[in-house]
């Protein structure tokens, strides 16, 4: 039992991060159908810019490197919109896509010819150590808690923006129908710039979360970029909650399969569940099936 | 058809007619990773090489100048590792390979040089399979097998520990090899294997598998993986207040590991190496201060390695007197006692290099030496 909730805290305290990724995944995809791959790299560069602040600034609050960080990667993600996405927004759906892998690419390797190619500390780090539970055999860091609740932060500020605010009612109505809104005067271009802006902030605020814990390198942002792609697919992409729940789940998932199966088949027996899943229910947990009309 | 036919004409007769290089000029296709994950290790075998070969200028200049040095890109990866050593063999036209560290990437580029008919030296990749694939491939490192079962050896004796567990990079040769050779000893001297867990390289978070690991109780945990991923398993053991001493290979020789698990938890581990920067050896202590002259740094085991295989090619390329892949072949497979400051090295008849082992212990910031371990029989173990 204690192993059990030992391997929950870790997967949640994980998944979550996941989960801030994904929102960026299922945002952009809800806007204007792209499934951007470039996404886990602006998490990648919140989470250098982060670092660098930090080094550069001595003194400088972790709470303004983190703030610097996330306008930093949306600032990056709104430029690679308006620079690699805008112009083929009428071309069919396969030349954005490819073009997202692209910058992908070319994000991954400005960071190493910036920043280097070998793995770094962060230069600040949690404080170290945890609340056991003595009773229950578990224990929660210092480092999983303060990521749980930063996450938690974050997802009710962007419910917030999303539901309560006039901006956040223009996304919603552009991600039902962009010609639509846009004839009801909405300002589509803006809102998708600010929901690149947005998604990327979130993920950037991860880099920083993420370096903190781990290290920084270029390729930082591929796997928990894929995590949280799958994630987002699991929630039903386009949802907001569900891209939350899907994270986490991910999360859960993969530290219960190292947990109780098997550590060495610990990606292949997450992904094999989530074709399970899809295969049951393709929309995703909370997706909407949608009828395509030809 | 007949036009397409003289196309391929044209482009033999383009091929033969190639000049043909002087065959007293050696040219070396150097292959390590530049970029990626294993930089560090491909910076160093570089930079180890051009000490080589400004210091041969000086003590052999006939030599050092018939000799030019191709460097290639392998990216940390076995696809672009293939991809490069083909450039540098089909492109540049070298007549040896140098590379790289990574067992899995020389394996993908072994291949390509065989089929060129050219030999491939690697100062680095300690995986057995490297050189059974073809008698064109030397190697000038000491083999997995043998730095598996001294670790195991040092945990036993030297440390007086009988529960290991293992944490391996499943995706790596060189982890499940020194994993597998770790084990067979460790099992044979009256030791026991707990826990048998591994992770991915690339990923960051291995509490699960090291909250499993804990619950085995093991007194030593063998991790045989990379200094990236190494580092973050030392972090996150200390932060979850698992106190165990972990013991490794040659794949943790790197500055960053200390970086990257902080003072505290890089403490008062062991792994075995190929080269102290401590070692009392005058030919180390030259080697360590004309590196940390020219490259205001420490050197790691990777240069080396990098400066004795260059050094061990050129010697073998001085006997052979010529730049044939027979020749050459011969030569290096006739290297006995050749001097460096990775130790003495003796080519056995499976082309591997029988050399003395070295342990290191890890402080806050940096690794001391600990024992130097006997020569190896040189006979593998079927």
């Amino acid at each position: 039992m204690s192993e059990f909730l030992q391997f929950l805290i870790n997967g949640v305290a994980v998944g979550s991060m996941y989960a801030l990724i994904a929102l960026g995944y299922t945002m952009v995809y809800g806007i204007v159908s792209l499934i951007n791959f470039a996404h886990g790299e602006f998490m990648m560069m919140g989470a250098f810019i982060g670092a660098l602040v930090l080094n550069r600034l001595q003194g400088t609050p972790l709470v303004v490197a983190l703030l610097i960080a996330m306008l930093a990667s949306g600032l990056i993600a709104v430029v690679t919109e308006l620079v690699a996405y805008r112009p083929l927004r009428n071309q069919p759906k396969i030349f954005v896509l490819t073009a997202a892998i692209a910058v992908s690419v070319l994000l991954q390797n400005v960071a190493r010819l910036v920043f280097g190619s070998s793995a770094v500390a962060f230069p600040a780090s949690f404080p170290e150590g945890s609340i056991a539970f003595d009773s229950l055999g578990i224990w929660i860091e210092y480092s999983q808690l303060i990521v749980l609740c930063l996450s938690l932060v974050l997802m009710v500020g962007l419910w917030l923006v999303v539901n309560k605010t006039k901006i956040g009612m223009a996304m919603r109505a552009t991600s039902q129908d962009l010609e639509a809104a846009r004839l009801m005067g909405i300002d589509t271009n803006l809102i998708i710039s600010f929901t690149f802006f947005v998604g990327a902030s979130l993920a950037g605020a991860v880099g920083v979360l993420y370096g903190m814990q781990y290290s920084v390198d270029p390729l930082m942002g591929v796997q928990p970029g894929l995590a949280a792609f799958v994630a987002a697919v699991l929630g039903g992409i386009g949802s907001l909650p569900g891209a939350m729940i899907g994270g986490v789940l991910i999360g859960v998932i993969e530290n219960l399969v190292a947990g109780y199966l098997s550590s060495t088949y610990q990606s292949a027996i997450t992904f094999l569940i989530l074709i399970l899943v899809l295969s049951v229910k393709p929309s995703g947990l909370l997706g909407r099936m949608t009828v395509v009309k030809v | 058809m007949v036009r397409f036919r003289c196309t391929l004409a044209a482009i033999a007769l383009a091929f033969t007619a190639h000049p043909v290089l002087a065959a007293d000029k050696l040219k070396v296709g150097a292959v390590f990773a530049l970029s990626g994950g294993q930089s560090t290790y491909g910076e160093e075998s570089i930079n180890g090489l051009d000490l080589a070969l400004s210091n041969l200028a000086k003590t052999d200049p006939a030599l050092a100048a018939k000799i030019t040095v191709i460097r290639e890109d392998e990216k940390s990866n076995p696809v672009d590792a293939a991809t490069a050593v083909k450039k540098v063999l089909n492109v540049d036209q070298v007549d040896i390979v140098f590379g790289t560290v990574a067992s899995s990437n020389t394996l993908a580029m072994v291949a390509a040089a065989v089929a060129a008919g050219k030999p491939l030296v690697t100062p680095a990749s300690t995986n057995p399979e490297v050189t059974k694939k073809s008698p064109l491939v030397f190697r000038t490192c000491f083999i997995d097998p043998f730095q598996g079962s001294v670790l195991a050896d040092f945990a036993l004796h030297n440390l007086s520990k009988k529960k290991a567990a293992v944490l391996l990079d499943h995706k790596s040769d060189y982890s499940m090899g020194l994993a597998q050779y770790f084990e067979e000893a460790f099992k044979a001297g009256g030791g026991e294997i707990v826990a048998n867990e591994a992770y991915e390289a690339g990923k960051k978070d291995f509490k699960t598998q090291l909250t499993k690991i804990r619950a085995r109780r093991p007194d030593v945990l063998l991790v045989p993986g990379y200094y990236q991923e190494v580092g973050l398993i030392m972090k996150q053991a200390r932060q979850m207040g698992f106190q165990v001493t972990m013991l490794g290979g040659d794949g943790w020789d790197s500055p960053t590991l200390f970086e990257l698990a902080g003072a505290e938890a890089a403490k008062d581990h062991y792994f075995s190496s190929h080269f102290a920067p401590d070692d009392k050896d005058p030919a180390v202590q030259k080697f360590v201060s004309d590196y940390k002259a020219r490259f205001g740094k420490q050197p790691g085991a990777m240069a080396s390695l990098g400066y004795d295989g260059i050094l061990i090619i050129a010697d073998a390329f001085k006997r052979a007197g010529t730049n044939s892949a027979p020749a050459l072949q011969k030569a290096l497979a006739e290297t006995v006692n050749f001097r460096g400051v990775s130790g003495t090295t003796t080519i056995n008849a499976q082309h591997d290099a029988v050399k003395d082992i070295v342990i290191l212990k890890t402080g806050s910031t940096g690794a001391t030496f600990a024992a130097k371990i006997g020569v190896a029989t040189g006979k593998k173990s079927h």
